[in-house]
């Protein structure tokens, strides 16, 4: 096997650590501890209001992508450019400045009702995003053809289009589904209680009991149950686009006397999800005067973000280099199950591979505890999926014949990959970078548990201050996380209009 | 009057002109084909008969009923009007059965039967019925399309360019065996193609489009022997376009007198002979009265050959395909004769000399 073969294996190995540790956890405690730990009521309760929790937003949220996505993409929608911006833009607030946002409006917030909400807003345009491009993909024709066999429009919306959304929609509410397990900051805000709440909860009492590992097992479970609902629903179906034919522009809806209450929904959605937002940064902002910009502070939490991201973002793109190139150059099956265990992996919450990294540094590797290393390496595990997405698509655009000349012309494959496949593959590198730190950029519950000690991100110091009912001092680090975020939310939009062929 | 009637239908996509004034008339059980090249406005035209697109102005009636006239406009689905695409078009996400059955109503007793007839009917195995169209051949998808198309017996049958994905020995079988099927059905089918072979052989009736105006409409054999202009003979294939005198029935040209029709036009006019019509025969000196040329240039091509022909005196050089037995090689001295009469071209569209 070549060096970027083995490269790839090791990467695959250390990414399945947290739940090799999961697994290890929960032999060493045995049954009758581990049984006695997870079946009582608090257990109960949490697993009741996780599942109430997902089943309610993740419905919801298909439902509004869907309308969103078809008004946008499939009507004459005055300014449905404008629109479907402002439909991606609610990525650009982290899901607990959301809360922070709303909970300073309505106070009283909380909650399984504030949870749905919230989740709803923070977290609808991960189906937004592929329901649209899937929409934009759409071969009319085929809608053509369903209406030339008698099917008036709802009829074609229902038997046509709606199955072809599938895939879209799945792998969108199984985005959903996965953050709503791990967000942390959202929920504490409002006062709902969630399994990773409780786990966070948990460590800062006991620090590293078997209490919070066994919630963790708990938690890793229900990921896995999403990820195999999906799997299942998905099926083996293929959605190959048959022929190639001329592809036609679709021709816009008329929704004429609709057009009013047509607009309201994307109206009332921009207003929930990035009005409030806006309005109550603004009010803290303009109460809160000079005296809240503390520059000495907020400079240092900004440095000390920009270079974890940064350092993060530059440690999970260089691990996904050899896993990319190999599911693009030798697909088997081998790389099918390397990718597999990379997967699983990205969609575990941050709380559990947090947990799993302090436990096995302290034990095993003190020296690395709470060490840059440490945090970084989290970041890449947690990251490594979405670093893999941009990254793949790039090479597979880089000719293989360049590598097949470079290699005849006396270079080692990993010469290869450097000098040639990788210079090519650039722009998806500076992609998958950018998608990594947008994540890290914004990422609360793993910092707060493996950072150095002295570490003050943005998001920490933006959670201590509106833990402290410090509103107003923690307006500013919102503010430069939103700003922050929203090119890179912007580059999410561009590319996924890109990668729809317009 | 006509089973469908197209009468001065515009379309414009912006500044664009697709359409202009395009009006057409389609006897009941009739085989219609639009011929023209790309961006002629023949798939336009098939998308606002289909209901898919709506026409700016003009009227279209099918079978008595106003489908579209001005404003006023019967939705696609309300049409009853079968279409077989370019790519078939057929549904990714249902398996052959529910494609050809999804015209039919859902808890119909008689649907599997049907759906049995259909596929017997464009000759598929009844076991390709529970595959997905991804792992049919092309040629298969559009027969797929075809019974789809045809399950829930639609007043006109509309086909765009649906042979042109396949090969060609396929595309002559597959148009062949929907030409019978259609025709045995009774169904008013239009065809759309860019292919005047396709065109001439499927069709009672052949209209010829470009830059959105109709040219011409007839018989396939008059337009392919009396095309209006020089665009339509060219477009029907190879023509052989000469300036010429006419006078009393005959035209004085480079290749001699030729008989015209009779009743045509008096004095300088354009002729044009199909180049069939014209023999080689390879001599050794020549005589008077007769025209003589040299071949030039050939070029083998199997069981057609082609020989550019240097027309003696005249400055001419014709372009002849013929097969390889009928084709002097080159440098050889050839007396050339003509069968038949010209056609005198109209007046329009002078492009060449």
């Amino acid at each position: 096997m070549s060096w970027i073969g083995l490269a790839a294996v090791l990467v695959s190995i250390a990414s399945l650590l947290p739940l090799g540790f999961i697994i290890w956890i929960a032999v060493q405690t045995g049954w009758a501890t581990a049984s006695v730990m997870i079946f009582r009521s608090y257990v109960g309760d949490l697993l009741v209001n996780t599942m109430l929790l997902v089943a309610l937003t993740v419905p919801i949220c298909i439902v509004l992508a869907v309308a969103l996505a078809w008004l946008t993409e499939r009507t004459d929608l005055p300014g449905a450019r404008l629109w479907a911006g402002l439909a991606v833009a609610p990525l650009a607030v982290p899901a607990f400045v959301q809360s922070y946002a709303w909970i300073s409006l309505l106070p009283g917030l909380h909650g399984l009702g504030a949870g749905v909400l919230i989740s709803v807003l923070a977290y609808f345009p991960f189906l937004y995003l592929p329901v649209a491009s899937a929409l934009r993909r759409l071969d009319p024709g085929l809608e053509d053809a369903a209406a030339s066999l008698g099917h008036a429009p709802w009829q074609v919306f229902r038997r046509v289009v709606l199955p072809q959304l599938r895939l879209a929609i799945l792998g969108g509410a199984l985005l959903v589904g996965l953050h709503l397990l791990a967000e942390y900051g959202l929920f504490v805000m409002i006062r709902f209680d969630t399994f990773t709440t409780a786990i966070v909860q948990q460590f800062q009492s006991t620090f590293n009991g078997p209490a919070a590992n066994m919630l963790a097992g708990v938690l890793v479970a229900c990921c896995l149950v999403l990820l195999m609902l999906e799997g299942g629903l998905r099926g083996r179906e293929r959605y190959a686009r048959v022929g190639s034919g001329a592809a036609v522009v679709p021709r816009p809806f008329r929704l004429g006397r609709a057009t009013i209450p047509c607009l309201l929904l994307p109206l009332i959605i921009a207003i929930l999800s990035l009005g409030v937002p806006f309005v109550t940064l603004t009010r803290w902002l303009v109460a809160g005067g000079a005296d809240i910009w503390r520059f000495g502070q907020i400079g240092l939490a900004l440095g000390q973000t920009l270079v974890l991201a940064i350092g993060g973002a530059a440690f999970a793109t260089l691990l996904a280099i050899p896993m990319a190139w190999i599911s693009i150059r030798r697909p088997g099956a081998l790389q099918r199950l390397l990718e597999g265990c990379n997967y699983i992996v990205g969609s575990l919450p941050g709380v559990v591979v947090a947990l799993a990294l302090v436990t096995i540094t302290v034990r095993v590797a003190l020296p690395l505890y709470q060490t840059l290393f440490t945090i970084l390496a989290a970041y890449a595990l947690m990251f490594l999926p979405r670093a893999l997405i941009s990254l793949r698509a790039s090479i597979a655009q880089a000719p293989v014949e360049l590598e097949q000349a470079a290699g005849s012309l006396g270079r080692s494959p990993v010469r290869v990959l450097w000098s040639v496949t990788m210079r090519l593959a650039a722009p998806g590198a500076a992609a998958s970078m950018a998608l990594v730190s947008l994540g890290i950029f914004n990422e609360l519950t793993a910092t707060q548990m493996l950072a150095p000690n002295g570490t003050r991100t943005l998001a920490m110091a933006f959670w201590a201050l509106s833990g402290e009912i410090d509103y107003a001092g923690a307006a500013p680090y919102a503010v430069i996380m939103v700003l922050f975020s929203l090119p890179l939310t912007w580059l999410l939009y561009v590319q996924s209009r890109r990668s729809a062929g317009r | 009057m006509s089973f469908l009637t197209i009468e001065s239908v515009c379309k414009n996509y912006g500044a664009t002109a697709a359409l202009t004034d395009v009006s057409l008339a389609v006897e009941r059980g009739s085989r219609t084909a639009v011929i023209g090249p790309s961006g002629s406005g023949k798939t336009t035209l098939l998308r606002i008969i289909a209901g898919s697109e709506t026409p700016d102005s003009g009227r279209l009636v099918l079978d008595g009923e106003v489908l579209a006239d001005g404003a006023a406009f019967v939705p696609a689905w309300r049409r009853g009007i079968g279409i077989v695409a370019q790519d078939g078009a057929l549904f990714p996400h249902l398996n052959i059965a529910d494609n050809i059955g999804f015209g039919l109503p859902r808890h119909d007793a008689g649907r599997t039967a049907r759906i049995h007839d259909l596929m017997t009917m464009v000759e598929l195995d009844a076991s390709l019925l529970q595959r997905r169209p991804d792992q049919l051949s092309g040629g298969q998808q559009q027969r797929v399309a075809l019974a789809r198309a045809l399950a829930p017996g639609p007043r006109l049958m509309l086909l765009d360019e649906p042979f042109s994905a396949l090969d060609t020995a396929l595309r002559v079988s597959t148009r062949k065996a929907v030409a019978s099927l259609l025709g045995a059905a009774g169904i008013t089918t239009i065809l759309v193609t860019h292919d005047q072979t396709e065109a001439l052989s499927f069709a009672d009736q052949v209209a010829v489009m470009r830059q959105g105006r109709l040219l011409q409409t007839g018989l396939p054999r008059d337009l392919y022997l009396h095309p209006v202009d020089a665009m339509v003979a060219e477009f029907l294939g190879d023509a052989i376009i000469l300036s010429a005198e006419i006078k009393d029935g005959w035209a004085l040209c480079a290749l001699g007198h030729i008989a015209v029709e009779q009743g045509g036009r008096q004095g300088a006019a354009r002729i044009m002979l199909r180049p069939e019509q014209i023999g080689l025969v390879p001599v050794v000196e020549g005589g008077p009265g007769k025209i003589f040329g040299k071949v030039v240039e050939t070029d083998f091509g199997g069981s057609l050959c082609t020989a550019v022909v240097e027309v003696a005196g005249a400055g001419l050089l014709l372009t002849l395909r013929r097969p390889p037995m009928e084709t002097p090689p080159a440098g050889t001295a050839v007396e050339i004769t003509v069968t038949g009469t010209a056609h005198v071209l109209g007046e329009t569209s002078p492009r060449r000399p």
